[in-house]
């Protein structure tokens, strides 16, 4: 049991909370600020003036947010189911084979660990139609010669397979780590009743996960709302604005055309979505770890 | 009788057919990484031939453009500089607040708590242009303090979790006695619980310091020049005319040996830290 102590033990927490407020809360306030301002390098002469709400108005109506919007989407509704039924796929194939799990689980994390620049840098470098392992194949067999990240239709699509490449693993390694720690009298029982492999998986194995399955979805789609990095490396939101993510384009917004006040409403925004999404994620682990008690 | 053994027999069938298609899945996933790590030893010409090359006689070239001729050595040093200081400002700060977590009944526990959350699940864009105005109205934009501090944002919020979940597992007991001997709440942390919890605080360290030694935005538009990390100078290499592809592939391998290495040391952790704790 936790014990009590003065000041409800906030003494120790203090030299936390006073970095937050310091490099957190107080930039963080400072940008809600100019977000209701004028700031940009096209009118130098509008800076610093107040206009209230229109940021967010403009935000709501601009159609390249829309689109940014939309890739995202579109971005997690097929990577994000791809990656699931893979992941689970394999990890029931390796509960099988226990012998093989200390040797093929640390070499599949690689992808997963790996800096997100080098992932797009390996994805760029096998897909160079010229010289890349994978490009050569493709161009041999007659598809995108002119290279995956050539159009748009198919860049987008790469960076979708990027990302199943890098984060299937990670969802083998939660559901194989859930297996793993399931009781193994249900399967025992099974087992003499003579059931299929199937059987025991749509009957005790799916039943059983369906805690995880929750927290497996949340996390990644909130990792993959976040995804920037190998993105920005391998397509830098092209060709066109194929593959421009939500991220990217607030990363454009501000660091490209320096409309400071109006991306920072864009961020404030995406601040908004994240917040929303982790308190999802938090009420259901919450939930799962109740359950568990 | 011959039933049962034909049975047996379409079983150890399939079960060399799983084995092949987990040994070949583990192929995709490997290849296109090793091809670049092989990229990195071959010669100009053998980087750009149209027929890949499997064989070929490899080289050092690559590294020393990159390292020796080129500017890579300091972006290095930079990449150490922050990770390390920025994995020290994390536990400094973390670790108090992860133990009043595991053993306090902290007033507002959980606001606070889901604060921390916040920053770790937001997108580092949503993070950085704050902290781009910020350093930018002190004057320390483009400086290692900027990049240190900004990496410590993120992994804030790891730390004290994994940490809480380490002193956790530490029996209470043990505290208990010895405030019951007279030890102060101090003591027993510095004394008691720090020593025992050293395996995770190691632990913790590691992916703390992976996450800021792989860290790419911040570092790319917080350090600008003066403070740019490895990954923060991909970018650079990746021009209009051309790509440096020797170079890239050999600031890869040397980007990606510490996460190699460490992957061995932390993959029975790794689930609980990708997961906060979620999954065991």
């Amino acid at each position: 049991m936790t014990r009590k102590t003065p000041w409800g033990g906030w003494q120790w927490l203090v030299p936390m909370m006073a970095f937050l407020l310091i490099i957190e809360l107080w930039p963080f306030l400072v940008m809600l600020d100019q977000s209701v301002h004028y700031l940009s390098y096209t009118q130098p002469g509008k800076n610093g003036q107040f206009i209230g709400l229109d940021n967010y108005r403009k935000a709501v109506f601009d159609d390249d947010l829309f689109h940014g919007v939309s890739v995202t989407l579109l971005y997690m509704l097929i990577a994000l189911p791809v990656e699931f039924v893979a992941g689970l796929a394999l990890a029931v194939l390796i509960s099988y084979h226990m012998t093989l799990k200390r040797i093929v689980m640390p070499l599949l994390l690689i992808p997963m660990v790996l800096a997100p620049v080098v992932v797009g840098l390996v994805a760029r470098l096998n897909l160079n139609p010229d010289f890349g392992l994978l490009g050569i194949m493709l161009r041999e067999l007659g598809i995108a010669p002119e290279g995956l990240l050539g159009t748009p239709f198919n860049a987008f699509l790469t960076i979708v397979a990027v990302d199943v490449w890098q984060w299937t693993p990670f969802v083998t390694m939660i559901f194989l780590a859930a297996i793993i720690g399931m009781p193994r009298e249900p399967y025992e029982a099974a087992v003499v009743d003579g059931a299929s492999r199937w059987h025991m998986f749509r009957r005790i194995t799916l039943p059983m996960l369906q805690p995880i399955i929750g927290v497996v979805l949340l996390l990644r789609l909130t990792d993959a709302f976040k995804v920037f990095d190998q993105v920005f490396i391998m397509t830098g939101g092209g060709p066109g604005a194929a593959t421009e993510l939500l991220t990217i384009f607030a990363y454009k917004v501000n660091f490209a055309y320096w409309n400071l006040g109006y991306g920072s409403a864009v961020v404030a925004l995406l601040f908004f979505i994240s917040f929303v999404m982790t308190f999802t994620v938090m009420k259901l682990v919450n939930r799962m770890s109740r359950g568990k008690a | 009788m011959s039933g049962l053994s034909h049975r047996r027999g379409v079983s150890r069938l399939l079960g060399r057919l799983e084995l092949v298609v987990i040994w070949v899945v583990t192929a995709v996933a490997l290849a296109p990484f090793l091809w670049l790590m092989v990229t990195a030893f071959k010669h100009r010409t053998d980087v750009m031939s149209p027929t890949p090359k499997i064989l070929f006689s490899p080289t050092l070239s690559n590294f020393h453009e990159a390292f020796v001729i080129g500017p890579f050595t300091t972006n290095l040093i930079n990449s150490l500089v922050t990770a390390s200081a920025s994995t020290l400002l994390c536990l400094v700060l973390g670790l108090p607040a992860a133990y009043a977590f595991s053993r306090f009944r902290v007033y507002g526990e959980k606001h606070v708590f889901f604060y921390v959350l916040t920053t770790r699940m937001a997108p580092g864009i949503a993070l950085v242009l704050p902290l781009y105005m910020f350093f930018q109205s002190i004057g320390l934009l483009g400086t290692l303090t900027a990049v240190t501090v900004a990496q410590t944002t993120f992994n804030l919020a790891l730390v004290v979790y994994l940490m809480r979940n380490f002193f956790n597992d530490i029996p209470r007991e043990l505290d208990e006695a010895a405030l019951t001997e007279g030890a102060g709440e101090w003591q027993v942390f510095t004394r008691i619980i720090l020593p025992l919890a050293r395996p995770g605080i190691a632990v913790t360290a590691m992916i703390s310091f992976l996450f800021a030694w792989n860290e790419f935005l911040f570092a790319f538009m917080l350090g600008g020049t003066g403070a740019q990390t490895l990954p923060a100078a991909f970018p650079g290499l990746v021009t209009p005319h051309g790509t440096y592809w020797g170079q890239l592939a050999a600031a890869s391998v040397v980007v990606s040996i510490p996460v190699l290495i460490m992957i061995w040391f932390i993959q029975r952790h790794l689930t609980r830290g990708l997961t906060f704790g979620a999954v065991k």
